[in-house]
C-alpha cells in the first residue's frame, strides 16, 4: 500500500513540477498564439542566473530566483518588443525566430558556463517522511510555488483588465485595437510574464536535478505536450495534463519499468488525442 | 508597409543566419591538414565523442587526452615521420553521444582528409562509425565497451581497453571485501552503449552469487522519481549505474538519497566520478566503488597532471589519463611506420607495439578471447573506492 501511496504521491510531484515548466509555453501560445520555442533555453538561462547569483556571487537564493525571473522577463520582454511583434501574425517566422532564441541562448550558455553541469546543490534539503512515503521538501516548495504561479496567471487573465485585454486581443485583434487597446504594450509583457515564468521554473526546478546548457530539450518537449494534450491555449487544461503524466510516468516507471513510460505514455496520448482531437479542454473553432 | 515586410525579412534572414551559427558551434575545426606550423608537415588526429550533453564529461576527456598528446609530441620537436618533421594538430567534433552523430563525425573527418582518429567512445558511436570509417580506410584508436566493439571485418578499429568483460567481475570480488552486500540492481539507458554493459555487469555480479536485477531508462530523462521508486523495490544492497551518463548517474543518486536510500552505490563503466560528485554532491555519494582507469595518487600520474591542465586548460580525469596510452601508442606507430597516409601500413606496426607507456606502465594486447580479435590495447586497471565518505582509494586488480 504504502507503495501505491508513494508512486500516487511521486506522480502528483512530478505533475505538479510539469504544469510549473508548461505554464509560461501555455500562456504564450494561449495570448499571443505564439509556439515559443525558446521555452526551455529560458528554463536553463534562468537556472544558469540564480547559480550564477548564488553559487558565483554568494547572495541567498531567494536573490537568485528573484534575478532569475528578471533576467528572463527581460529578455522576452524585448524579444516580443523588438522581434516576435513585427512578425506576430506569422506563425511560421515565430517558430523560426524562438528557435532562433533558444539556440542563441543555449550556445551562449555553453560559452559562458562550459558543457559540463554545474554544481548547484538544493538550498531546500531534506525529505518528508510520512510513514513510508518519502516527499523531498525541494518538491514540496516546487508544489507550492506552481500552485501560486497557476493562481496569478489565472487571476492575471480572469481578474483583471489587463487580462481582459490580453484576451480581447487574441481573441479579435483589430477590434480590440479598435476600442482603444494596445497591443505593442500588452504583448511584450504577456510574453514577459511567460518568459519569466520559465526563468523561474529553471531557478526552482534545477538545483533538484541537473543544470547543465542542454536540460530545456526535456522542459520544451513536456511543455509542448501539456499544451497539446490539455488543449492548445487552455491552462486549466495544460494543469491537469501536467499532472496526467506525471502520474503516467510514475506508474509505469515503477510497475512496468522506466523504458516503458515513454511508449505507453505518448500511445495513451495518440489514442486520447485520435478520440478528443482537441485535446483535453481544448475547443473547437468554427469560422463564421 | 514595403519597408516593414523588408525589414522583418532582414530579421528573419538574421535569425536563421544565428540559427546556424548556433548549430555549427557544436563542430571545432582546428585544422583540416595540410602546412603550416613550425614542422615541414602537418599531421591532423580527429577526436570526435559527445562534446555536450549529459555525457560530455566523457568526451571532453578524451577530447584532452588527444589535445594532450599532440602537445606533448609538439614539445619533443613534433613528429618525426621518414624524413618530415610532423606537427600534430587536433580536430574536434562533437557527435551528441549518438551513432548518427558518429557516422557524420567520420565523414566529416574525410572531407578534412584526416586518416587517423582517437575515438569515439561509445558503443552505439563506434557501431554507426566503423562502416564510415572503413570506406576511408580511416584507423580508428576507439573505446566503448560495446559487444562488437572489435570485428575481423574492421582490422583498422583498434580498442582501448580493457572493458567491464574483463574488471567488472575482479572489481565486484575487491568491493564485497569492503561492503556486505547480497543484492544488486544495475540501472543503464536503454541502448547500446547501456545495454552491451548493463548485461555484462549484471552476469558478473550474478557470477559472484549476488541477486542481481538490471533496469533500464530513457536517454534524455532528467527527473528520475519513478526509475528511484523502481530501483528502491526490494531495498538493494547496492546500485551500479554501470555506463550511465554521469550526469544522469549524480542526478539519481541524489534522488536516490533525498528518497531514503541508504545502500551502496556502484559504477562499473565509464570513469567519471569528479562530474559525479559535482552532481550528487559529495554528501550524497558516502559509499562508493568504481572501475578506474588509473590510481590517481601514483606518483607518475601526480607528475603529469600539472602537464596535463598546462596544455590542455582541463583538470585530468580518469577517462582522459585512460586514454593517453592508446594515443601514444598511435604516435609512436605512424612515427615508426613512417606514413602519415597509410593506415593499413600504420596499424601492422601498431600490433607490434609492446604497449611500454611511461605513465600507465605496461600493457598487453588482448581481445582474442572476448571478440575473436586481438587488438585492444589493456593497461593495467584499478577499483576506485568511496567508504563513509573518504577521499578516493585505489585498488589494482587484474583479471584473474
Amino acid at each position: 500500500m504504502n507503495e501505491i501511496i508513494q508512486t500516487t504521491v511521486g506522480g502528483l510531484t512530478l505533475g505538479a513540477q510539469y504544469a510549473l515548466m508548461a505554464l509560461g509555453f501555455s500562456l504564450a501560445f494561449g495570448i499571443l498564439r505564439v509556439i515559443n520555442f525558446a521555452h526551455g533555453a529560458l528554463y536553463v538561462v534562468g537556472g544558469y542566473v540564480a547559480y550564477f547569483v548564488t553559487g558565483q556571487i554568494g547572495l541567498p537564493y531567494v536573490f537568485g530566483v528573484m534575478a532569475a525571473v528578471l533576467a528572463t522577463a527581460a529578455i522576452g520582454y524585448l524579444f516580443e518588443l523588438f522581434i516576435i511583434e513585427r512578425r506576430i501574425d506569422d506563425h511560421l517566422a515565430t517558430i523560426v525566430l524562438t528557435l532562433g532564441l533558444s539556440l542563441i541562448g543555449g550556445a551562449a550558455m555553453l560559452g559562458l558556463f562550459g558543457p559540463q553541469a554545474v554544481r548547484f546543490p538544493p538550498v531546500v534539503s531534506g525529505t518528508l517522511q510520512l510513514g513510508g512515503v518519502y516527499i523531498p521538501y525541494g518538491r514540496i516548495l516546487v508544489i507550492v510555488v506552481a500552485a501560486f504561479a497557476i493562481a496569478a496567471v489565472y487571476l492575471l487573465l480572469y481578474k483583471t483588465q489587463m487580462g481582459g485585454a490580453l484576451r480581447a486581443l487574441t481573441d479579435d485583434r483589430e477590434m480590440a485595437i479598435a476600442m482603444g487597446m494596445r497591443p505593442k504594450v500588452l504583448f511584450p509583457l504577456a510574453f514577459a510574464i511567460a518568459a519569466g515564468l520559465a526563468g523561474l521554473t529553471g531557478a526552482l526546478v534545477t538545483p533538484q536535478f541537473s543544470l547543465a546548457p542542454f536540460v530545456g530539450e526535456h522542459v520544451l518537449m513536456i511543455s509542448f505536450l501539456a499544451v497539446i494534450l490539455g488543449g492548445l491555449g487552455s491552462l486549466p487544461g495544460a494543469v491537469i495534463a501536467s499532472v496526467l503524466v506525471g502520474l503516467v510516468e510514475s506508474f509505469v516507471g515503477v510497475y512496468v519499468g522506466g523504458s516503458w513510460a515513454p511508449l505507453i505514455l505518448f500511445t495513451g496520448i495518440l489514442v486520447l488525442l485520435v478520440i478528443r482531437p482537441t485535446g483535453i479542454l481544448g475547443h473547437r473553432t468554427v469560422n463564421a | 508597409m514595403h519597408t516593414s515586410q523588408k525589414g522583418g525579412t532582414l530579421l528573419l534572414a538574421g535569425s536563421l543566419i544565428l540559427t546556424l551559427a548556433a548549430c555549427g558551434a557544436d563542430a571545432e575545426s582546428e585544422s583540416s591538414g595540410g602546412g603550416g606550423g613550425s614542422g615541414d608537415c602537418v599531421l591532423t588526429l580527429g577526436t570526435l565523442g559527445p562534446l555536450t550533453g549529459p555525457a560530455a564529461d566523457f568526451g571532453l576527456s578524451m577530447e584532452a587526452a588527444t589535445k594532450f598528446v599532440a602537445w606533448e609530441a609538439n614539445q619533443n620537436g613534433g613528429l618525426q615521420v621518414g624524413d618530415q618533421t610532423c606537427t600534430v594538430e587536433v580536430s574536434s567534433y562533437d557527435t551528441g553521444y549518438t551513432s548518427a552523430g558518429a557516422a557524420t563525425g567520420a565523414t566529416e573527418f574525410a572531407s578534412q582528409g584526416i586518416k587517423f582518429v582517437v575515438g569515439p567512445l561509445g558503443a552505439t558511436e563506434l557501431t554507426g562509425m566503423k562502416p564510415v570509417a572503413a570506406r576511408y580506410d580511416m584507423l580508428l584508436d576507439a573505446n566503448g565497451f560495446g559487444r562488437e566493439a572489435l570485428e575481423e571485418e574492421y582490422p583498422l578499429v583498434f580498442h582501448l581497453g580493457p572493458g567491464p568483460f574483463v574488471w567488472s567481475g575482479p572489481i565486484i570480488e575487491e568491493a564485497k571485501k569492503h561492503f556486505d552486500f547480497e543484492t544488486a540492481k544495475v540501472i543503464a539507458t536503454n541502448d547500446e552503449s547501456g545495454d552491451d554493459i548493463a548485461i555484462i555487469n549484471e552476469e558478473k555480479f550474478a557470477e559472484a552469487g549476488i541477486d542481481v536485477t538490471r533496469e533500464t531508462y530513457q536517454r534524455g530523462t532528467q527527473d528520475f522519481a519513478p526509475i528511484v521508486a523502481r530501483l528502491m523495490r526490494g531495498n538493494p544492497d547496492v546500485i551500479d549505474f554501470a555506463s550511465s551518463p554521469a550526469v544522469d548517474a549524480g542526478t539519481m543518486m541524489k534522488q536516490l538519497r533525498q528518497a531514503g536510500y541508504d545502500g551502496v552505490f556502484a559504477r562499473l563503466g565509464g570513469e567519471s566520478t569528479a562530474e559525479i560528485l559535482r552532481v550528487a554532491g559529495e554528501e550524497n555519494v558516502q559509499d562508493f566503488f568504481y572501475y578506474a582507469p588509473v590510481d590517481h595518487d601514483a606518483e607518475e600520474i601526480v607528475a603529469l597532471k600539472p602537464d596535463f591542465k598546462e596544455a590542455t586548460g582541463m583538470e585530468a580525469t580518469g577517462i582522459s589519463l585512460g586514454w593517453i596510452p592508446g594515443a601514444r601508442t598511435l604516435l609512436e606507430s605512424i612515427e615508426e611506420a613512417g606514413t602519415i597516409d597509410d593506415t593499413e601500413a600504420v596499424a601492422e606496426v601498431m600490433r607490434e607495439n609492446d604497449l611500454s607507456d611511461p605513465t600507465l606502465g605496461q600493457g598487453v594486447w588482448t581481445g582474442e578471447e572476448q571478440f575473436g580479435v586481438n587488438q585492444e590495447m589493456s593497461w593495467p586497471f584499478f577499483m576506485g573506492l568511496i567508504k563513509d565518505g573518504a577521499e578516493p582509494t585505489f585498488t589494482e586488480l587484474s583479471a584473474d
